[in-house]
């Protein structure tokens, strides 16, 4: 009893950089020879497709990039299945950035996608439209959601005055909008989003946002005000294979299934040692 | 080396620099630290800047209000860098307190809707019949979870009688769940956000495929001169 003691007081200050090290080695493997490990599909990621796929002709949808370059490996499958997703839809799409880096993570996207290439074949100003970076926070959220026009006098590729753009003639405020879509890390973010357009004009929202901020939104999906959400990467893998798009956010799942068992097993090695030391005590 | 190229190269140093901390402090993670503070505050600004100059230029003085405001505003936005100075810190209260203000204001008109009144309707409309079986429980054990998570916060009234007790433990394991379930989604994030420099340092697709080619030389570079520098230390004592 006493060796066996003194082997789990062992595991259990277990030098953190071997933990770090078995990480590494059990995140790399599975991207040099995939596992193929199975990808159950949860409700959220059906209810956020579903939101996208029963969006009426022509309807508005505003997509808002709300989240830092340190979020990338997290949501930018979530971002790329998503636009792919909305640009196969007969419908109008605005986008706009309430943090400062979304323009990049913006435009990184559509450099991949080329929304005016095929499949897509949408028109830049008539189909969709990139407003860019708005500065302010829930202030700037309010401040659209009155008016589009005023403040944000022009768009952000060809700096042109917006009200020459045919899709902004149908875009002057948030009740104009069918759908808000918003990639987020944190503040500003659902919470504001809800408070200024939610609750005054109505608008529905989905929600792409990392894992750490689901707890938080699930409050909103229970009380209908958010129609859908995908928290972190496993979801954008569940979320590819619902529209049938395999990217980034599969490729990962064997990764991120395999880093878990990592955590769930040291989780389970320093709770046994734990009670054994107890024990002993 | 194109600027392509040397840009993959950054992000393959700043990456594994970051990473280094995990073996120990050393000047590589200072390094990328300092940089990628120093980059991001460097680039709010200068974006916030170019957004003022991009969108408003020929736009603030159609009017002679508009000018005004526009004015006011920029010199109301000069007075935050007196944070720096200690005489005049008080002026950096100005705009502080009206972004406050100003932010409470917006918020407080819509909270009670937004994040009171819709919940509470939500929870209120759960019900255990003619929904499917495992709906039922589910629905049960949330108004379970939540009439006993409040009853656990009243403080008004003393809890030492009998039924508190089953009460208060059930709200404690719920609000442990509750919490456990927080913590895994942030497992979920750290894990994802190391994935996904992993993809950039291996080239998966739309990554660059050269990050894949440099990233071993300067793991082995870096890995290399933190051991030889350990070596040194330990042999010099």
């Amino acid at each position: 009893m006493g060796s066996g003691v003194s082997l789990w007081e062992k595991l259990e200050n277990i030098d953190v950089r071997i933990i770090y090290l078995i990480l590494w080695i059990v995140i790399l493997w599975p991207f040099i020879y995939p596992i193929g490990l199975p990808v159950s599909i949860g409700s959220y990621a059906i209810s956020y497709a579903k939101t996208i796929d029963e969006l009426p002709p022509d309807s508005m949808v505003v997509v808002s990039f709300d989240f830092s370059l340190g979020s990338l490996g997290e949501l930018y499958p979530i971002v790329v299945a998503t636009m792919h997703h909305l640009f196969t839809k007969p419908i109008k799409i605005a986008i706009i950035a309430i943090w400062v880096d979304g323009p990049i993570v913006a435009n990184m996207v559509l450099d991949e996608l080329k929304p005016e290439a095929p499949p897509y074949n949408k028109k830049y100003g008539v189909d969709w439209i990139f407003l860019g970076y708005v500065p302010g926070g829930e202030t700037a959220m309010a401040a659209l959601g009155k008016d589009f026009w005023s403040t944000l006098p022009l768009d952000y590729i060809y700096k042109k005055p917006v009200s020459e753009y045919p899709i902004m003639q149908k875009l002057r405020s948030a009740a104009d909008v069918t759908l808000l879509v918003s990639f987020e890390t944190g503040t500003p973010g659902a919470d504001e989003w809800v408070r200024q357009w939610y609750v005054p004009y109505k608008v529905p929202m989905i929600v792409g946002c990392i894992g750490v901020m689901a707890p938080t939104i699930v409050p909103y999906v229970a009380g209908g005000q958010v129609k859908g959400m995908l928290p972190g990467l496993r979801a954008a893998a569940e979320y590819e294979l619902i529209i049938g798009r395999k990217g980034l956010g599969v490729a990962s799942a064997d990764a991120l299934s395999t880093s878990h068992m990592v955590v769930i097993i040291f989780v389970i090695i320093g709770n046994i040692s734990y009670i054994a030391r107890r024990r002993v005590k | 080396m194109s600027v392509e190229l040397f840009g993959v190269f950054l992000g393959v140093f700043f990456t594994l620099a970051i990473y280094t901390f995990l073996y120990r402090e050393n000047p590589y993670s200072r390094i990328a630290e300092y940089v990628f503070i120093g980059a991001a505050t460097g680039y709010g600004i200068a974006y916030d800047l170019d957004w003022l100059r991009s969108q408003w230029t020929g736009t603030w003085s159609k009017t002679t209000g508009d000018s005004i405001a526009f004015i006011l505003a920029l010199l109301l936005s000069l007075l935050w860098y007196f944070r720096f100075s200690r005489k005049y810190f008080f002026l950096y209260r100005i705009p502080l307190s009206i972004t406050v203000g100003t932010t409470i204001g917006l918020a407080l008109r819509s909270v009670v809707f937004a994040q009171v009144l819709e919940q509470v309707r939500a929870t209120a409309a759960l019900t255990v019949v003619g929904v499917d079986a495992w709906t039922a429980f589910n629905n049960l054990v949330t108004i379970a979870i939540v009439v006993c998570t409040l009853l656990y916060f009243t403080f008004t009234v003393s809890q030492t009688a009998a039924p508190w007790k089953p009460v208060n433990k059930f709200a404690r394991y719920s609000m442990m769940v509750g919490f456990g379930s927080a913590y895994g989604y942030t497992v979920l994030t750290r894990m994802s956000v190391f994935i996904g420099r992993v993809q950039f340092l291996l080239g998966v697709p739309p990554n660059p495929v050269e990050a894949k080619m440099m990233f071993p030389w300067v793991a082995l570079f870096m890995l290399a001169t933190m051991l030889g520098y350990d070596y040194y230390k330990k042999s010099k004592k």
